[in-house]
C-alpha cells in the first residue's frame, strides 16, 4: 500500500494520497441494498442528476397532476370562496375529491409509461444487470425494488395532490378543526385510491416494460395497449344495450382503479358495477402483471 | 463456517468434483480445484466452463453435484453472504451510459451493503485509484473504452471485496490500455492486498499477472498450480523420429514417461514432459530395444501458451 507522500515545511504538514484504504465498518443488508435500488429508480424516472430533458416531461406530468388542486386552491387564496358563488355545489366540491384520480387518471398512465420504462429498459438494454445480481439482490428482489420504485414515484403524483387539495380545504374552512374532523375519512381514502391506482399501473406498466430493451418501444405499447382495450370496453359498454355490458369497464385500465377510488369515497362507481368488483380486477389484475415479469426476469440470463 | 481471509490456510475458493449441466450440455465435469491468494488465472477456451465457474462461485446458480466453498462458505446456500465480500467484472459491456461514473460506482456501493456516506467517499477513492479521479463527474457513455474498463473495476473494489472475479478484463483495449489495466491488476493485489481471479484467453496477459494458473477444457480442470511450479516441472524433451514406431512409444508409455501432446501409433514427433535427468536414459535404452531412429532430442522450456495448448489437445485426445 502506498503510505503516500507529505509536503511539509514551517511545522505544517499536508497528506497528498492516503493510498487505498481498506473498510472495516458496518455493512447494510438486503434492505438496505433494496433501498439504494428504489431511490435510484425514484431519481431516474424523475431525471434527477441527468441532462434537463430527462427532467422536463416527467415534471411536466407531476405539474399537471397537481394542477386541478392548486388551480383551486390559489383561486380560494386570492379571490376567497365567493369565487365560485355563482356555482350550486360547495366550495369544497368545485373538484371534489372522489374526482380527482378520474381527472388525473390519463396524465398518471403516461408518467406510468415513462417511469417504468425508464426503471426496467436501460439495466436490460445496457446490461447492467449482472451487477445487480452479483450484489445482495436475487433477480426478484432486484425487479421488487424497481417496481416499488415507480410505486414510489406514482404515489407522488396519486397520493400528494388530492391530499394538498384536502389539506387546502381543510385550512381554509371557515372552522377547520370542525371540517377536520367531519373529513378524516376522506384522508384514508385518498391513500388508498392513491395507491390503488400507482399499484395498478405500476404493475401493468412493468409488466409491459420487462419484455422491452428500449424504453420508446416499451412506453409505446403501454399507451397503446391502454388506450385500446380502454376505449374497447367503454364502446361495448355504451353501444351494447345490454345489463353486462357495464362489465365491460372491468377490462378497461384507466376505469379499474378509478372505480376503487370512488368505491372507497363511498361514491356510485362508473357504470354502476359494484366496487368490490373494481377490486376484484385491481388485484387480479395486479398480480397477473406481477407474475408475468416475475416469470421474464427468472428467464434472464446472462 | 467462517469466512476466509487472504492470511488463512484454507483456499479462498475451493471446489470439489463440481459439475454443473446444461440439458444435455456438461459445462463443468467433476472439477476440482483450490485458489490461494494473490492473483490466480483462468485459462481456457470459449465453452470451456470458465462462465459457468464463476456464475457457480458467485452462487447465481446451483451446482448439480459437488461442494464449493468462497470465502468459507458455500455460494448455492449462502450467496448474498459470498457477494458481499466478493467483486464482479463482467467480461461484457455493462455500465450505464448516462450516470456519472462517481453515481454509478457510488450506487453499487450502496447496493453490496455501503452505508450512503461511506459509499461516496469510497466511490470517490476507487475511482481515483483506477485514475479516473479527475473524470469521475462526466457521463460513462463518453468515456473510451479502457476508461470503462476502469469503472468496471472501480465498481467491482468499491465495497472493498476480499476476492474479485474479473472475466476477460483486457477484451477490446488497445496494447497501451491493456498494459494499463494489467498494471491496475497487478497494483490490486500487491498494493490493496485484494485477491483475484481473473479469466482469460490470453496466455500472455496471464503471464503477466498471475501467480498461479487453473486451465479448464471442456468443464474438466486439466492443470492447476503455481505459475513458477507450472512452467518450471514442464520443461520438456521434443524427440523426432524416422519413422512411426509403435514400440517405442508403448515403451515410453509403460517406463511412465509423461506425454505433453496426444499421440498417435504413427505419431513421428513426441513432446515430453522433462521431469526427472534418467528421461534421457530411458529413451536411449529403448531406442536401442525397438530400433526406433531418431533425428532430433531436443530440450526446452514451454511457455504458458505451450502448456496450455498441450492441456487441452490431451484434453480433446481423452
Amino acid at each position: 500500500m502506498n503510505d503516500g507522500g507529505a509536503v511539509i515545511g514551517r511545522g505544517e504538514g499536508r497528506i497528498l494520497d492516503r493510498g487505498y484504504q481498506h473498510y472495516e465498518g458496518r455493512r447494510y443488508g438486503v434492505p438496505w441494498a433494496m433501498r439504494a435500488v428504489i431511490l435510484g429508480t425514484v431519481q431516474r424516472s424523475l431525471g434527477f442528476r441527468r441532462p434537463t430533458s430527462a427532467k422536463i416531461f416527467p415534471l411536466f406530468l407531476l405539474l399537471g397532476c397537481f394542477a386541478p388542486a392548486l388551480i383551486v386552491l390559489g383561486v380560494r387564496l386570492l379571490v376567497g370562496g365567493q369565487a365560485f358563488a355563482r356555482r350550486s355545489v360547495p366550495v369544497d366540491q368545485v373538484v371534489p375529491l372522489w374526482r380527482y384520480f378520474d381527472l388525473i387518471a390519463t396524465l398518471v398512465m403516461v408518467l406510468t409509461a415513462l417511469a417504468a420504462s425508464e426503471a426496467l429498459c436501460p439495466d436490460r438494454r445496457q446490461r447492467v444487470l449482472p451487477l445487480y445480481y452479483a450484489s445482495l439482490l436475487t433477480p426478484r428482489l432486484y425487479l421488487a425494488a424497481r417496481v416499488a420504485g415507480v410505486v414510489l414515484v406514482l404515489c407522488v403524483a396519486t397520493i400528494l395532490p388530492p391530499l394538498l387539495l384536502w389539506t387546502g380545504n381543510v385550512l381554509l374552512a371557515d372552522d377547520p378543526w370542525s371540517y377536520l374532523a367531519g373529513h378524516i375519512g376522506q384522508f384514508w381514502a385518498i391513500l388508498g385510491a392513491g395507491f390503488a391506482l400507482a399499484l395498478f399501473d405500476a404493475a401493468i406498466g412493468c409488466a409491459v416494460a420487462g419484455f422491452s430493451e428500449r424504453k420508446a418501444y416499451a412506453a409505446g405499447a403501454l399507451l397503446g395497449g391502454v388506450i385500446a382495450l380502454t376505449t374497447v370496453a367503454e364502446t361495448t359498454w355504451r353501444s351494447v344495450h345490454a345489463d353486462w355490458s357495464r362489465y365491460a369497464l372491468l377490462f378497461a385500465p384507466l376505469r379499474v382503479p378509478v372505480g376503487v377510488g370512488n368505491w372507497l369515497f363511498g361514491h356510485t362507481t362508473p357504470a354502476a358495477v359494484a366496487g368490490a368488483w373494481y377490486l376484484a380486477a385491481l388485484v387480479v389484475v395486479t398480480i397477473l402483471a406481477l407474475a408475468i415479469i416475475e416469470r421474464a426476469y427468472a428467464a434472464v440470463r446472462f | 463456517m467462517g469466512e476466509v481471509d487472504g492470511a488463512s490456510s484454507e483456499p479462498l475458493v475451493l471446489a470439489r468434483e463440481v459439475s454443473k449441466n446444461y440439458g444435455a450440455i456438461r459445462a463443468l465435469d467433476r472439477a476440482s480445484l483450490a485458489v490461494g491468494p494473490g492473483c490466480t488465472a483462468l485459462l481456457g477456451e470459449n465453452g470451456a466452463g470458465k462462465s459457468t465457474l464463476l456464475k457457480l462461485l458467485l452462487g447465481l446458480i446451483a451446482p448439480d453435484a459437488g461442494e464449493m466453498r468462497v470465502l468459507g462458505r458455500d455460494p448455492a446456500r449462502e450467496g448474498a453472504a459470498v457477494r458481499v465480500r466478493v467483486g464482479y467484472f463482467p467480461e461484457h459491456d455493462c455500465l450505464p451510459v448516462d450516470w456519472q461514473a462517481q453515481d454509478f460506482v457510488r450506487h453499487m456501493g450502496e447496493v453490496r451493503g455501503l452505508p450512503a456516506k461511506v459509499a461516496v467517499q469510497r466511490a470517490s477513492d476507487v475511482l481515483a485509484e483506477v485514475g479516473l479521479a479527475e473524470e469521475r463527474y462526466r457521463p460513462i457513455g463518453g468515456f473510451s473504452t479502457g476508461m470503462k474498463q476502469r469503472v468496471k473495476l472501480a465498481q467491482a473494489l468499491v465495497h472493498d471485496p476480499r476476492l474479485v472475479f474479473l472475466d476477460e478484463p483486457t477484451n477490446g483495449l488497445d496494447p497501451l490500455a491493456r498494459d494499463q489495466m494489467l498494471e491496475l491488476i497487478r497494483r490490486v493485489v500487491r498494493e490493496m492486498g485484494i485477491n483475484i481471479l481473473v479469466s482469460s484467453h490470453l496466455l500472455s496477459d496471464v503471464q503477466q499477472v498471475a501467480d498461479a494458473v487453473i486451465v479448464l477444457d471442456r468443464g474438466r480442470v486439466t492443470a492447476q498450480g503455481s505459475l513458477r511450479a507450472l512452467l518450471a516441472e514442464t520443461d520438456s524433451l521434443t524427440l523426432q523420429l524416422i519413422a512411426p514406431a509403435p514400440a517405442f512409444v508403448a515403451g515410453l508409455r509403460a517406463a511412465g514417461a509423461r506425454f505433453l501432446d496426444a499421440v498417435t501409433n504413427d505419431a513421428t514427433e513426441l513432446m515430453l514432459a522433462l521431469d526427472d535427468e534418467r528421461l534421457f536414459d530411458t529413451v536411449r535404452d529403448l531406442a536401442a530395444e525397438t530400433g526406433a531412429g531418431i533425428v532430433l532430442l531436443r530440450r526446452g522450456a514451454r511457455s504458458l501458451e505451450d502448456v496450455f495448448l498441450s492441456e487441452t489437445a490431451v484434453g480433446a485426445a481423452r
